[in-house]
């Protein structure tokens, strides 16, 4: 592939080549390729918060059900309010420090665990609203990695074709010729070949299906996050987007009402109505 | 990559040729000012809600018994902004008509909000747009007036003529698409498996900035970076003028100046439209009133344009054999969706066409 043919080619194969060089450091797990191209760096992040309200709900839904369960045994009769109070506390603060030391593998596997245990006590509501979004999300970053990886065979195929046009130009020319003047012929000529590649997929069955679940599934996350912040809202009275809705379809109801008796009073006196 | 293959010394210095290059045209860019849009002079003549009427001030080159008596209204989509039809002096459809003694009317559909999520194909076509006609019916003394709708404007214009036919002399369709299941017609493919119910439901208005990159990733690779590249390019060459990045920079804000999509509105465009063909099919009810293309019996000129990779000339080019126009025209630009309306062919044909069709039909 970097074989010397003194004919001036050589930077352009070099650059085919960190082309795919770079393609492949993307195509790495845990390489910064991710966050480069777009990245789920924030979403990480968030998910992880999201683990550990999790399981800072299930600690406290544990130490309820602990507290229950003595006192229905009388072993709780000797424990104070406060007492209880500071092993919440502890509880809290050992979930929390527990999930910025243990690695991530581990959080996750603790998650996987919460997520299959039924949701249950004062926390339910919001264990499950939670869970649901967590899952939401899970689903949308399995598929937006499937959409990446088209991606990037997209680019990769781009690369394979790119390299054929110049051999076929070089070819033209007798073998004596680069095959492309400048960078900027190279670059133009890649595009082409992108656009090309790129085409093909994008017509596809497959690659519309894909495109489609991946849009599918950020509708769902979406209703997932409003579910959670709506909950919230209304926690503090404020409105939410919801009671908005309502509102809006009282008054186009109302506004209709009123165009279909103004087209009754225009029709009796005889008047075009649009 | 640190090891020394053939060639990367080369490679090292074509792209850092490349990236001089490049970092040039940035510094030019940055010294780019505002750019201003629109060069024709109109005063806004009816308005509801957030819908405006406006009636360009007609050209003072033409006499007044020269002009084509019936007014043109012209129906723009409810995507992107309607300065596209007059972006500046030199790239201006309606300044092209104006200058032929159209007498025109335009209609601007504003920026829906949240409280307009629940605005319908019916608000659109049996209310906002009449109540447009009947103004400039009233306002020229004409029970009928000319119509001009551009790609989903046209969409609603054949809906609104098929619906009351009796209300236009003429009838003009610009990139516009009918037939919404033809094989080249890539957004359609793309929104087939869309649960469009369950996005409006989640997304009540539907973001201009979203449609703004499903259409760039239509060609990503042009539309994400060769066009910038080339931009830079330019702006290195001294032959190249400062207009030419100030055209570059109006497009831009056109493009990406892009109103967001009344949720209602929209969920009923790509289900009974695109996704359900209906238009084409004769299935479309609107308010509950079905929309028969076969009434639509005035004259019908349909432009379209056959490098249009959003309406594909596939999409348009049914129109003539779906109505019961007996005076059904075409023309065929060479060139893409916005070409039509920027290009410099564009300006030397498309004024032209129209009016040259609209006064052989004008009211004697």
């Amino acid at each position: 592939m970097t074989e010397s043919k003194n004919d001036g080619s050589d930077w352009i194969q070099a650059w085919i080549e960190q082309q795919r060089e770079q393609l492949r450091r993307a195509g790495m797990p845990g390489a910064d390729a991710a966050g480069a191209a777009g990245g789920t760096g924030d979403s990480d992040q968030y998910r992880d918060l999201g683990m550990r309200w999790l399981e800072a709900g299930q600690a406290y839904l544990q130490g309820w059900q602990q507290f229950v369960q003595r006192s229905a045994s009388g072993s709780a009769a000797a424990e104070t309010p406060l007492k209880f109070g500071e092993e919440m506390l502890n509880a809290w603060q050992g979930t929390w420090a527990g999930a910025a030391a243990a690695g991530e593998g581990a959080t996750r596997q603790f998650a996987d665990l919460i997520s299959r245990l039924p949701a249950m006590g004062l926390a339910r509501e919001q264990t499950e609203a939670w869970r649901e979004l967590l899952a939401a999300q899970s689903e949308y970053q399995h598929l937006e990695q499937e959409l990446r990886t088209v991606w990037a065979k997209v680019q990769t195929d781009a690369l394979a074709l790119l390299e054929t046009a110049i051999r076929e130009r070089r070819e033209q020319h007798g073998g004596a010729a680069p095959g492309v003047e400048d960078y900027r012929e190279l670059y133009n000529l890649w595009v082409e070949c992108g656009e090309k590649v790129f085409a093909q997929v994008a017509h596809s069955e497959s690659y519309c299906k894909l495109q489609a679940q991946l849009g599918n599934a950020a509708i769902r996350l979406k209703v997932r996050q409003q579910g959670v912040l709506e909950r919230a809202l209304k926690h503090f009275d404020l409105p939410t987007r919801s009671e908005l809705n309502t509102v809006h379809k009282q008054i186009r109801e109302l506004r209709e009402r009123i165009a279909t008796l103004e087209a009754q009073l225009a029709a009796g006196r005889g008047e075009e109505t649009p | 990559m640190s090891e020394v293959t053939p060639g990367s010394a080369e490679l090292a210095a074509v792209t850092n040729d490349f990236m001089r290059r490049m970092s040039q045209g940035l510094a030019a860019l940055a010294n780019a000012g505002d750019v201003t849009i629109g060069s024709c002079a109109k005063d806004a003549v009816f308005t509801e809600e957030k819908v405006t009427l406006y009636r360009y001030r007609p050209s003072e080159v033409m006499a007044p018994e020269n002009r084509v008596r019936t007014p043109l209204l012209i129906c723009y989509a409810l995507v992107n902004r309607p300065y596209m039809m007059d972006l500046q002096a030199d790239r201006s459809l309606i300044r092209g008509l104006l200058q032929r003694g159209v007498d025109v009317y335009l209609i601007d559909w504003g920026y829906p909000d949240g409280a307009d999520r629940y605005l319908a194909l019916e608000d659109y076509v049996l209310r906002y747009l009449p109540h447009c006609v009947d103004f400039v019916r009233k306002a020229s003394g004409l029970d009928r007036i000319n119509l001009l709708g551009v790609c989903q404007g046209g969409s609603m214009s054949l809906c609104y003529a098929a619906l009351h036919p009796q209300r236009l002399r003429n009838l003009i369709t610009m990139v516009t698409p009918v037939d919404f299941h033809t094989p080249e017609n890539l957004l359609t493919k793309w929104a087939k498996h869309v649960d469009v119910d369950a996005l409006v439901a989640a997304s009540g208005n539907v973001s201009g900035d979203a449609l703004n990159a499903l259409f760039v990733s239509l060609m990503p690779f042009r539309l994400n970076s060769q066009k910038y590249v080339d931009l830079l390019h330019q702006l290195n060459d001294p032959k190249t003028s400062g207009a030419a990045l100030e055209n570059f920079l109006r497009m831009e804000k056109w493009i990406f100046d892009s109103p967001d999509q009344a949720g209602e509105m929209f969920r009923q465009f790509l289900t009974l439209f695109v996704q359900q063909n209906r238009l084409k099919h004769g299935t479309l009810e609107v308010g509950g009133r079905r929309v028969d293309l076969q009434q639509i019996t005035m004259p019908l000129l349909n432009i379209y344009a056959l490098q249009d990779h959003l309406v594909p000339p596939s999409s348009s080019k049914p129109l003539g054999e779906l109505t019961a126009s007996c005076d059904y025209s075409t023309h065929e630009f060479q060139g893409g969706h916005i070409g039509i309306y920027v290009s410099g062919t564009a300006q030397r044909q498309i004024p032209d066409r129209i009016a040259g069709w609209l006064r052989e039909r004008d009211v004697k």
